[in-house]
């Protein structure tokens, strides 16, 4: 239940839905922002009124989803990051494909889960 | 006999090669349902028997059984298909033959002899035996270059070509369908056929589909472990699940299943099955919210009794090395069950923690007020930019807000109290009682709330919305009852605790200190709006015009819901479109075990008169449709529907005596001219009546146009005036100056996380956010763990 409150999946999901570039990490593709500046408006006064995923239009459930994958995926990279004792700023673009190819084998992802498609 | 001249006329010309025997099938068909004097029946059968066992065993014909078989006529015999036609060569004009299909996967290997070979391929009875009488309609896109195609009824299917992504691809998608059927879940029908080596997998097409959603996802996670055991990665992406009409869900994309991802490029499947559930987990947290430890122990338990006929299955078509992985990955499924198992008997040992002492700092240190040195400090404390700074978690949670909060003390750990102690503090301030629910992450929910209360380090959470600290739930929407230790559990807050909990983790029981400062959400807003003074008379300006771009954008799709949605219902009234029935039919026929016996042998499915008259000619007519015996007493009806020429033939006879087959020894068993029934009722009626709206739509041509055109333009304008506003809104601010400013800037720009730092900065314990996400009580975000109280 937990992971279908706004409040959670919500909140998770809309610091990736406004901006051009969703990670400053992890190089998804697709139209972006997901919502313009007065859609993210609207959407974030909705989280504040909404309790359930349910609760929100189908349009704004897919949008909802793609914001949280977003999230997930940047959390679970820092995380290897981490664990891996790595400095993705100061990395070469080679060393950052490279561990991004890792890291998405690693979790079960391939480059297609990179591209965000609405 | 106008009608029988011309098939005997169609059958010379098959025999000569001019006409393929799908239109000759198409054409006795016809002439079976026109030909008033002709009726099926158990002695036609058995001169078609008679007939082609003459064939097959090279017997010399009988001129009477001859003349009685129509031209056209197929019959299967060990999963050969044979058709009676002209036959140039043979004993008599009219003889048997294979039937001539050069693109089918099995007659291809089977036509060079009569002695076919058992093998659970098959051929599917449902679908068209060519692949060449398919139709392209139109491309569907897709990265495996799906196309919907129509046969020669008209019905429609999904065609997806291995020369697309791979045939290797397209197989596996087939299998994986295969044994998503056998493990008892809804895919749509399908069939793979072979186009001189490349591979095409067809679908049936499932009309007015829609995309599942999070109403469904309680449906969608009954099958989860089998979506994680083939390995199914993409399941609930996209639109790879629909729902149908009656509300089914189908798995209609399952080419992630396997060794392949859904672009066609291959994965490692092996044995490891616990590997591809831990992925699955990870990212669709959403679908399986609700299941438990226990639920999800039950759903492996039930796959494990699948395991003999899954393994038996792929062997006998001839997939050995899947066979043996998949028997491992079965093997393996014990182990993950033991691990849940495991998970709920572990008892949680207590911290040892729980009786050192706590330091806690004097209040003056407490609440002290931050100089512009210390301020500096801190927001230097977290690198990055501004955004960085708000939103950089560490495994404490916000880093930001830890590191104020920790310059305060207020991570010290919350006063512990016995049970007697609580409820006497809670009555003396019932609207300061809290709960907070834990799940399971890393470790159990029981641990966490150890952590919380007895661990000096403080987790400082990591999502909210109303600003970065540790949300609980205040039981402030109880009029005073509720608060009591016999029936606190049925207050609205605990409720909500519990969803947090997955309703199987820990509720924390707590009380936030009568002392302790606490700032209310709005207020605490309107405080940091004061930090920066500006003139933002040009905001409300942009801010009018936004407002009333909205209010035309709401009118202007207001509008274009109505004229499709009214267009839509005319057509479908006009067109006598019955919504029962059309959810209804698939339902009920479905919903009979047309496979079961009794003790003696014999088939319970539900007699004709029940099933045909009780069920099938209500469908009909309730759509307009006529039904008409065909002779007297004949127990043959005439299917007629209004929007189609197409009739369909049903008789007792048909209906009862061999009418019941299966795909193959592991699937379920249908009826055969009940499912043909279902097809042409579809094709026949509900297929053309959507094509009718498609055509209305489109033909509202400059009205919806512009309609269209005028959403898109003030979307667009919406859009422009919503960046303006920002910049107005954000002129006086540089985020990245001081802490302050960064979080007035984030606060504008929907990053209210930033509230909870500032909360920390100015010495707030809590925020207060009354009905926050309109659930009814207050949402109360701790920032001074020390000053919570909690229970033993």
């Amino acid at each position: 239940m937990r992971e279908r409150l706004l409040s959670v999946i919500g909140a998770r999901a809309k610091n990736y839905l406004d901006r051009k570039v969703p990670s400053s990490i992890i190089p998804f593709t697709g139209s972006f922002p997901l919502l313009n500046s007065v859609e993210f408006e609207d959407y974030v006064e909705l989280l504040k009124t909404k309790m359930y995923l349910t609760d929100l239009s189908d349009k704004l459930q897919k949008i909802t989803l793609l914001g949280n994958k977003m999230a997930l995926m940047e959390e679970s990279f820092k995380e290897y990051l981490k664990r891996e004792n790595l400095e993705f700023k100061t990395m070469s673009s080679k060393e950052k494909t490279s561990h991004l190819l890792v890291w998405l084998e690693e979790d079960n992802l391939s480059t297609n889960d990179l591209k965000i498609k609405l | 006999m106008e009608l029988l001249e011309a098939l005997y006329r169609i059958a010379e010309l098959n025999g000569s090669g001019d006409v393929p025997d799908y239109v000759l099938v198409k054409a006795c068909n016809n002439y079976k349902i026109n030909c008033s004097y002709f009726i099926e029946s158990e002695d036609y059968d058995i001169k078609i028997s008679k007939s082609i066992s003459d064939y097959l065993n090279n017997n010399e014909p009988e001129d009477e059984v001859c003349k009685a078989v129509l031209p056209g006529t197929t019959k299967v015999v060990d999963g050969v298909v044979y058709i009676y036609t002209a036959t140039p060569g043979a004993k008599t004009q009219y003889d048997w033959r294979v039937y001539s299909n050069p693109n089918s996967a099995l007659n291809t290997a089977k036509q060079t002899s009569k002695k076919a070979v058992i093998s659970q391929r098959y051929v599917n009875d449902l679908f068209p035996l060519e692949l060449a009488s398919f139709v392209n309609i139109k491309k569907l896109g897709g990265s495996t270059g799906a196309e919907l195609v129509k046969d020669s009824g008209g019905a429609q299917y999904v065609m997806k070509k291995g020369s697309n992504t791979s045939s290797a691809h397209v197989e596996s998608e087939y299998i994986a369908n295969q044994l998503y059927e056998i493990l008892g879940v809804r895919t749509p029908d399908y069939e793979l056929y072979d186009d001189k080596g490349e591979k095409v997998l067809v679908s049936k097409f499932i009309h007015n589909a829609t995309v599942v959603s999070a109403s469904d996802y309680n449906e969608l996670s009954k099958n989860f472990i089998i979506d994680a055991f083939l390995a199914n990665r993409d399941v609930y992406q996209n639109d790879n699940c629909l729902k149908d009409a009656s509300g089914r869900i189908y798995r209609v994309d399952n080419g992630s299943c396997l060794s392949f991802r859904a672009g066609g490029s291959t994965k490692k499947f092996d044995e490891d099955v616990a590997n591809d559930l831990k992925g699955m987990i990870q990212y669709n947290g959403h679908v399986i919210a609700n299941l438990s430890d226990q639920d999800i122990i039950d759903q492996i338990t039930d796959l494990q009794t699948k395991k003999d006929f899954t393994v038996d299955f792929l062997a006998a078509s001839g997939q050995q090395s899947l066979s043996d992985i998949i028997s491992k990955r079965f093997d393996k499924l014990e182990d993950i069950k033991k691990e849940y198992e495991k998970k709920i008997q572990k008892k949680v040992a207590k911290s040892a923690l729980k009786n050192a002492p706590r330091n806690l700092l004097p209040d003056a240190d407490m609440y002290k007020e931050f100089d512009d040195v210390e301020l500096d400090s801190i927001f230097k404390s977290v690198s990055g930019s501004w955004y960085d700074k708000v939103m950089n978690k560490t495994y404490r949670g916000w880093e930001l807000v830890e590191n104020i909060c920790k310059l305060r003390g207020f991570d010290a750990r919350p006063e512990v109290v016995n049970e007697n102690t609580y409820w006497q503090e809670v009555k003396k301030n019932p609207e300061n009682q809290l709960f907070r629910g834990l799940t399971k992450g890393n470790k159990p929910s029981e641990e966490y709330a150890d952590d919380f209360k007895y661990d000096d380090e403080c987790f400082y959470g990591s999502v909210g919305i109303y600003g970065s600290g540790i949300y609980f739930h205040a039981n402030d929407n109880s009029s005073g009852k509720q608060h009591d230790k016999t029936d606190y559990k049925n207050s609205r807050a605990y409720g909500h605790a519990l969803q947090y909990a997955n309703y199987q983790g820990t509720v924390i029981d707590a009380l936030l200190s009568p002392k302790a400062k606490i700032a209310k959400y709005k207020d605490l807003i309107k405080q940091l709006e004061a930090e920066v003074v500006f003139d933002d008379s040009q905001a409300k300006a942009i801010q009018s015009k936004i407002n009333l771009l909205k209010i035309d954008l709401k009118e202007f799709e207001d509008e274009f819901h109505n004229v499709t949605y009214n267009t839509e219902n005319n057509v479908r009234n006009a067109m006598h479109w019955d919504q029962n029935s059309y959810i209804m039919h698939a339902i009920e026929i479905d919903a009979v075990n047309w496979g079961a016996i009794d003790e003696h042998g014999n088939p319970t499915y539900p007699d004709f008169n029940s099933f045909f008259h009780g069920k099938i000619k209500g469908w009909v007519e309730a759509n307009g449709g006529t039904v008409t015996e065909k002779a007297p007493n004949s127990n043959a009806f005439i299917l007629k529907l209004p929007n189609s020429k197409q009739t369909f033939l049903l008789s007792e006879y048909t209906y009862m005596n061999n009418a019941i087959k299966q795909k193959n020894a592991f699937t379920k068993a249908y009826n055969y001219p009940v499912e043909r029934f279902r097809d042409w009722f579809v094709t026949n009626h509900f297929a053309i009546i959507n094509k009718k709206v498609e055509e209305e739509v489109s033909n509202l041509g400059d009205k919806i146009t512009d309609l269209k055109s005028e959403i898109m333009r003030v979307k667009s304008e919406l859009s422009d005036q919503g960046d303006e506003l920002n910049k107005v809104k954000n002129k006086n601010v540089n985020p990245d100056k001081d802490i302050i400013s960064c979080c007035v800037h984030a606060v504008k720009t929907g990053r209210e996380e930033a509230l909870g730092i500032y909360a920390a900065v100015k010495g707030y314990d809590a925020i207060k956010v009354p009905n926050g996400n309109g659930i009814g009580n207050s949402f109360i975000v701790v920032l001074n763990r020390s000053k919570v109280i909690v229970k033993e």
